[in-house]
């Protein structure tokens, strides 16, 4: 290995000795930014434009200048092009001015250099603040959705503080590892929440897709990269100084409320008209005097029963919807300063952010976050720049429920009823129901709060040995420390109308990453071409620490604490994980449109099998843009490329091992060791397009096809050949990906007082099993005990629902009738579907489930949650100083499995149940119903389309004009700019739930504790001082 | 400057030198002992034989386990929730074939005890091996023979339940594994006979050495002696045998002299186990009804048993009235041990007949708050009484009176304040039933459906015994459709009932 290192170390010099001459005309650009010279600048002769030239690594260039030559053109990424003359002069020297408008379009991430956009190899999107931000969202995670072509975010929960599943392109990764892209921030890798990102910071985002593209980030690479770029006091004029302010204040409200059912099967009393108001009294059942609501009297003798004829189009004696009950309007609010200043040789960037979300949920606390940012450059000298960045977050977070609970109540429960001791919230709402208790309870009388604090620094030190080499040192340090602490007091009542006793449960966990990274950078130019280059190591070291204990029934009332129980229960675990990655990387630009990119990085884990410990990845990639070459009318830019490349995936911390389940102090077998486990690898080939056209237009097109080997399958094994182990951890199955993505963006208009860009994306992803080591078999959350849908097998979609179906069709039932049955003894219902003849409307009316040619239930694939394609669809419009700003986000197509309405189809709360209003003759009973409710097990009668236009994002905004700002108050406001802004405004769907977008974007599943999402809406001042 | 450019470049070259040093990536699992040491020294062999109990403990009286399935298909308790197999197991009519099939969501009942017991078979042989090659255990410890002795114990035990459970099994010992075939798998007898042996060598150990099982290895109020402990192993043997008939034909032909050597020669005392839920609790007790009513009641099939006045089954339809609360039982028990329930808080569309008026209270006291703490027997005195009583009952050489005086010695009068038995067979054995089903509740898993099994009282249609779990057959490359049990159609007595009490 160190031999390979040495030789692509001296490869590098030996390309840049080997080109060296000079020109007529010299000259050297320097960057008016830190006074030093820049690269690959493109020099031209205005008036013959063939004869050009680039800068070198020492920022000079020389070139031969016709007769006629009067005028150079200097171009260069980043910063604003300039006309100079050259009259008589044989040396011209320039210094360049940086562009913001187009530093936007350099990449740094995943590339051998900075890279403008029209010359990349591979695909990395870069978006700026302007559309990360035009609505502010909580966090950086929440702010990508939409806007970016690859990549799929899903926003599973409106739970406070909560952040959008990210995926990039495919899910690479069979169930049970993540397919979260790898975080970094300011060049640091952060394993924390990204919902505890602040936006406000975040000055663009690199979106690094595909494992051709992340292959450079190695072992942790295979489900691409983020990185997060904040910002800095760098782009201001030096010697000044700028302030920002900016706060918002939003409402949170539910966009949609179930269909609930508003009348029951049961049979009423004769006089239960007489209670209207009061109670439902059922037939049958003693009531004690007084009595009301519906919750649980010990007094109550007798069972309520079905009415004859089973319809549920009874009455409630009190008819409330207890969605109301537990939803109401949350309030959100941010407030953000930020102060940025630049010196000569030093600038800073300093905020504060305080953020808090109450949600939607009546008297739940919400989440609140504080961000502190310090960002600072130093240019000690001439040769030596320290820079640092340093995040510092905390935050605190409450959960609240009741989502579940609060569908299935009845409408005629009193959520308000006190215990006898006066507390609120009678919890035993339902007489007949043991499952239908006080959604609100829980809320009020548990208290639960999870602290967090996470500091993330960054120290860097960038050292010029030479004009084309410098060296990158930098140190990073992540620390996230997060304190769970949930209590319920010792009055809490259990269902059993008495207290629980109370319990307490404590839990820490402390993360301390040190990286430390070298890195060795190249940058020259040998005539046309253009060598960049970096040679880099990095050392991790993780260490892990949890704890967690628990304790039941407090000995004392007011002392939560663990030392107020008889006995607790804790446990604890450390993990320590040490990683070293070598890499080195090369860039060839050749006559600036010759682009070749090739890099090798071997990495070595402690989670890799002793007999695994190293593993290499690679990437080859190319490009060529023809627009160099060939002229075509109305095209400003014509690129196509091609890249093959190999990123992994870790396993994870115990994985390898060969151990007994210590619980406490009894150990047990638990799983066989694999000293060959190895990380996951995921080869991708891509092929890319890139056209500019009619100087508005800008066209990204890429294909993708990614294949992912050896995945990660935890595999039952046999305890009896296996010392008694029940899984081992095997590299096995194999899955690929194939997408398809493209954006277009364009600057429709762009007038002194009046613009309007666009910018459209559009991802279509198809993936499949290829195959699996062990048996097929089911995946997905079931929160709250639901079943998996969600079936790994080979060949089959990765993402395919499997399940029961029922017969539609005379002609399929005729295949599979029972004995001593005919077809005449069946009809389809007006529903569609098949039931016995002369059943409809009867209990006997139920459902017929599709059989195999065996004769069982035919169980086969019923859904597939991935969309048929996702497109993004933003529009900025600006007249004077008004701006409007809205995204849509559609997604066509993937199927959601509705749980949620299934199960409380159980409990006859579902509205499909409800037959009041229907005619007779149209009506059907609970049993028909309850046939495709089918105890829970999964059925194609509960995959609904999820198919959905959302506007997603709108602002309106207006900015005080300049002149106006000027005369006032000395000229101290820069800028001040009002906002009425609104997310998740409206959504255009066929989905029954509350949101289609729901579950993460692997598993499209709506569990019945599901956060339902929510829009919000309010208004944003900001200003700038 | 030049020097800190030389520093530079001379650490640069130092961290990229320091590539692939042997070693440096090496972490070991700091969380859980790996296999070698567990087995390293007498120690660590004493301290996971220790735990074997508590495994097997847990795994026997987890929800996640057979238990409350077996409880509701015995008509020992009723729910009307699907959670672990519960409805499922008890449709009436009782036409419902065990779904073994690996997408089945109740698959991991099977799955879940079946590997816990072998996970306790299979590391005792360890410790077997362990002890047989000689491991120095330190003073200490309980010792060599305590240890071997136990692991015998769990050995038979563990073999015990899977033969009392499934319809077959795979016979496991430090000498003797398997292929992982289907093939090697045998007959429920056959491993029974295996896990008598397995318990005939625990006795044998216990009688012939001195030694003290600590009361932490069957997390007991109380520490064992060898004869102690060999009390216990005869109770458990003479458990499997009277246990394991899956009809009454299989029932007469028990050596039921064998069983009656064992009772005579089983427990004194309760085996009372000290929950913490902690590191050792019985679950499955609080979904039977322990400290709620809204979890699984007591069948009216036991209420009856307990009075006769109350209808033995709530027929199907709205219009059964709740039966009033009994006042005077003739089983008194049904007023101290059990629970009137006035109302139903299961879902009416799920069947009335799932519908109770009665729940097990006994032991409240334990689950009333969220502490799941306290003291429950495993095995009773009373469960080895009737053992007794019922090899006198049974066999070619009957003792009625014998066991009727057993009986009228017990529980049935001095808790039920029942009139004493004749000796007539009838009445022992339906005393014998009544205890089985009334004071043994909520003690030893299971009782209930191997009580009604043997007599033919599960409902036709019941699964007698329950197929190897799908997701084992899968994973020893079993041929799939897997097999299954239960469904009229399936009711051949042996593997599925044909009888039943209704």
């Amino acid at each position: 290995m160190k031999k390979l290192l040495t030789s692509l170390f001296l490869l590098v010099i030996l390309c840049v000795n080997a080109f060296a001459q000079e020109r007529s005309i010299t000259g050297t650009i320097i960057s008016s930014e830190d006074g030093l010279p820049l690269p690959g600048v493109s020099i031209k002769v205005k008036e013959a434009l063939q004869a050009s030239s680039q800068t070198g690594a020492d920022g000079k260039f020389s070139l031969r200048i016709p007769a006629n030559g009067k005028t150079l053109l200097i171009s260069y990424i980043g910063y604003v092009s300039q006309e100079v003359s050259i009259a008589s002069r044989n040396v011209v020297n320039v210094n360049l001015q940086v562009d913001s408008k187009t530093l936007g379009e350099v990449i740094v991430s995943g590339v051998a250099g900075a890279t403008r956009r029209e010359k990349l190899t591979v695909s990395v999107t870069k978006i700026g603040e302007e559309r990360l931000n035009a609505v502010t969202a909580s966090s950086i995670g929440n702010s990508l959705v939409g806007k970016v072509e690859g990549v799929r975010a899903s926003q599973s929960s409106g739970s406070p503080g909560s952040s959008a599943t990210i995926q990039l392109r495919g899910n690479n990764n069979l169930p049970g590892v993540s397919s979260s892209p790898l975080i970094l921030i300011d060049g640091a890798i952060f394993t924390g929440d990204l919902s505890s990102i602040n936006a406000d910071d975040v000055e663009s985002m690199e979106i690094v897709k595909g494992a051709a593209a992340a292959s450079l980030y190695g072992s942790r690479a295979g489900n691409g990269v983020l990185a997060i770029v904040t910002k800095r006091g760098r782009n201001l004029a030096i010697n000044s100084t700028s302030i920002t302010v900016r706060n918002e204040a939003t409402f949170s409200q539910l966009a949609k409320k179930l269909n609930l059912a508003t009348h029951h099967p049961f049979k009423l009393a004769t006089d239960a008209a007489s209670f209207t108001g009061q109670f439902t009294k059922y037939n049958g059942v003693t009531y004690p005097a007084g009595y009301t609501g519906s919750g649980y009297d010990a007094a109550i003798t007798g069972t309520r029963g079905y009415d004859t004829d089973h319809y549920a189009d009874n009455a409630y004696g009190v008819n409330t919807d207890q969605q109301d009950n537990l939803f109401k309007i949350g309030s959100n609010y941010t407030n953000y300063a930020a102060v940025a200043s630049r010196g000569e040789k030093n600038n800073i960037f300093a905020s504060f952010e305080n953020n808090k979300q109450k949600g939607v949920v009546f008297n739940a606390p919400g989440y609140a976050r504080q961000n502190f940012r310090f960002n600072a450059d130093y240019q000690l000298a001439k040769w030596l720049k320290l820079s640092t960045s340093n995040l510092f977050i905390n935050t605190a977070n409450s959960t609240s429920g009741g989502f579940w609970t609060a569908i299935i109540a009845e409408p005629d429960a009193n959520l308000f009823q006190a215990f006898s001791d006066g507390q609120p919230y009678y919890l035993r709402i339902n007489q007949f129901s043991g499952e239908q208790i006080n959604p609100l309870y829980g809320n009020y009388k548990n208290k639960n709060r999870t602290k967090n604090t996470s500091w993330l620094g960054t120290y860097a030190a960038n050292i010029k040995f030479t004009k084309w080499m410098n060296a990158d040192l930098s140190h990073t340090i992540e620390i996230n420390n997060s304190d769970y602490r949930s209590v319920n007091p010792i009055d809490t009542w259990g269902l059993n109308n008495a207290y629980t006793g109370g319990s307490l449960r404590i839990d820490n966990s402390k993360t301390n990453n040190q990286n430390t990274q070298a890195t060795l950078n190249f940058n020259t130019k040998v005539e046309d071409l253009i060598v960049n280059g970096k040679l880099s190591y990095l050392y991790e070291n993780r260490q892990y620490d949890y704890g967690t204990t628990t304790g039941s029934g407090f000995a004392y009332a007011g002392v939560e604490q663990l030392n107020n129980f008889a006995t607790t229960n804790s446990n604890s675990s450390q993990e320590v994980e040490k990683a070293e990655n070598y890499f080195a990387i090369l860039g060839l630009d050749y006559k600036d449109r010759y682009l070749i990119d090739g890099m090798f990085r071997y990495d070595g884990s402690s989670l890799f099998g002793a007999d695994a410990r190293w593993n290499p990845y690679y990437r080859v990639s190319a490009a060529y843009r023809l627009s160099q070459d060939f002229k075509i009318p109305g095209v400003d830019e014509f690129k196509i490329r091609g890249a093959y490349g190999v990123a992994g995936i870790r396993p994870g911390y115990n994985w390898q091992y060969f151990y007994y389940t210590l619980n406490n102090g009894v150990a047990s077998a638990q799983q066989k060791g694999n000293p060959l486990l190895k990380p996951s690898k995921t080869k991708e080939t891509e092929i890319g397009l890139n056209i500019n056209f009619l100087k508005k237009f800008r066209f990204d097109g890429a294909f993708a096809n990614s294949t992912t080997v050896d995945q990660f399958e935890n595999i039952d094994v046999f305890p009896i050949t296996n010392q008694g182990n029940s899984n081992s951890y095997i590299n096995g199955g194999t899955i690929n990906t194939k997408t398809f993505e493209a954006s277009l963006a364009a600057d429709v208009m762009n007038k002194t007082d009046i613009s309007w860009t666009a910018n459209l994306t559009f991802t279509r992803i198809r993936q499949k099993v290829v195959s699996i080591t062990r048996a097929p078999y089911l995946y997905g959350a079931t929160d709250g005990g639901g079943q998996q849908m969600f079936y790994i097998k080979a060949g089959e979609t990765y993402g395919a629902m499997y399940g029961h179906s029922f017969v539609k069709s005379l002609d399929v039932m005729s295949a599979q009738l029972p004995a001593g049955k005919t077809i005449n003894d069946y009809v389809v219902n007006a529903d569609g579907f098949v039931v016995g003849n002369g059943t409809e409307g009867k209990i006997t009316e139920a459902p017929i489930l599709l059989k195999d040619a065996s004769g069982i239930n035919w169980y086969g694939k019923i859904g597939d949650g991935n969309a048929d394609f996702n497109v993004g669809f933003s529009n900025t419009f600006k007249y004077k100083n008004f701006s409007l700003y809205f995204l849509m986000d559609w997604k066509q197509g993937g199927d959601i499995y509705n749980s949620k309405a299934q199960w409380s189809t159980r409990d006859l709360r579902n509205g499909i149940v409800d037959q009041s209003g229907k005619p007779e003759g149209q009506k059907k009973t609970a049993e028909y119903y309850l046939g495709f409710y089918e105890v829970n097990t999964v059925n194609d009668f509960w995959v609904e389309n999820a198919s959905y236009l959302k506007f997603r994002e709108v602002a309106l905004s207006y900015s005080l004009p300049k002149k106006m700002l000027g005369n006032t108050l000395n000229g101290i406001f820069k800028g001040v700019t009002a906002k009425i802004v609104a997310r998740n405004l409206f959504t255009i769907t066929g989905y029954s739930g509350y949101d289609p977008e729901v579950g993460s974007v692997a598993q499209p599943y709506d569990g019945i504790n599901k956060y339902p999402n929510y829009r919000s809406y309010g208004f944003s001042l900001g200003f700038n001082f | 400057m030049k020097n800190i450019k030389i520093f530079t470049v001379f650490t640069l070259l130092l961290l990229i030198g320091n590539s692939c040093k042997k070693g440096s990536l090496v972490v070991e699992n700091l969380n859980n002992p790996d296999f070698a040491d567990v087995y390293a020294s007498g120690t660590n062999v004493a301290g996971i034989t220790g735990g074997l109990f508590t495994t097997v403990f847990n795994n026997t009286h987890s929800s996640a386990g057979v238990q409350m399935m077996l409880g509701t298909a015995a008509d020992e308790i009723t729910c009307s929730y699907g959670n672990f197999g519960m409805r499922d197991m008890s449709w009436e009519p009782r036409d419902f074939a065990w779904n073994n099939t690996a997408a089945y969501s109740f698959n991991t009942q099977t799955k879940t005890y079946f590997d816990g017991q072998y996970s306790a078979v299979v590391t005792a042989s360890l410790i077997a091996k362990s002890v047989n090659a000689g491991i120095v255990f330190p003073s200490a410890t309980p010792g060599a023979k305590a240890s071997l002795a136990f692991a015998r114990f769990i050995m038979g035990v563990a073999h015990g339940n899977i033969a009392l459970v499934f319809d077959r099994g795979f016979i496991v010992d430090e000498n003797k594994g398997s292929d992982g075939k289907l093939s090697d798998a045998v007959s429920f007898t056959d491993l029974a006979t295996a896990a008598l042996k397995n318990l005939d060598e625990a006795i044998s150990i216990s009688n012939a050495n001195t030694f003290t099982i600590p009361a932490s290895w069957l997390s007991s109020d109380a520490s064992m002696s060898n004869v102690q402990f060999a009390k216990l192993c005869n109770t458990y043997a003479a458990k499997i045998m009277s246990y394991l008939p899956r009809n009454k034909t299989q029932l007469a032909a028990v050596n039921w002299a064998k069983v009656k050597t064992y009772a005579d020669a089983g427990i004194t005392a309760d085996l009372n186990i000290v929950m913490d839920d902690v590191k050792i609790g019985d679950n499955a007790a609080y979904y039977s009804g322990q400290g709620n009513d809204t979890w699984a009641r007591t069948d009216m099939y036991v209420v009856n048993i307990m009075d006769p006045a109350q209808p033995a089954h709530w027929d199907d339809t709205p219009s059964f009235p709740t039966p009033p609360k009994s006042l005077n039982p003739p089983d008194k028990r049904l007023l101290t041990d059990f629970q009137y329930l006035p109302s139903n808080s299961f879902i009416a569309a799920r069947g009335y007949y799932h519908f109770s008026n009665y729940r097990n209270k006994r032991y409240d006291a334990i689950y009333n708050q969220d502490l799941w703490a306290g003291i429950k027997p495993e095995v009773m005195k009373a469960e080895n009484d009737m053992l007794r009583a019922e090899s006198r009952i049974y066999g070619t050489a009957p003792d009625l009176a014998g066991a009727a005086s057993i009986i009228n010695a017990g529980t049935r009068v001095t808790r039920g304040q029942l009139p004493n038995v004749g000796p007539d067979v009838v009445a022992l054995t339906n005393a014998i039933h009544q205890e089985r089903l009334v004071e043994m509740a909520v003690t030893g898993a299971n009782l209930s459906f191997y009580e009604m099994r043997k007599l033919n009282l599960l409902q036709k249609g019941t699964p007698l015994n329950m197929p190897l779990p799908a997701k084992t057959l899968e994973t020893i490359g079993a041929p799939a459709p897997f097999y299954t049990f239960g469904t009229t159609a399936r009711a051949d007595g042996i593997n599925t009932s044909n009888a039943g009490w209704r």
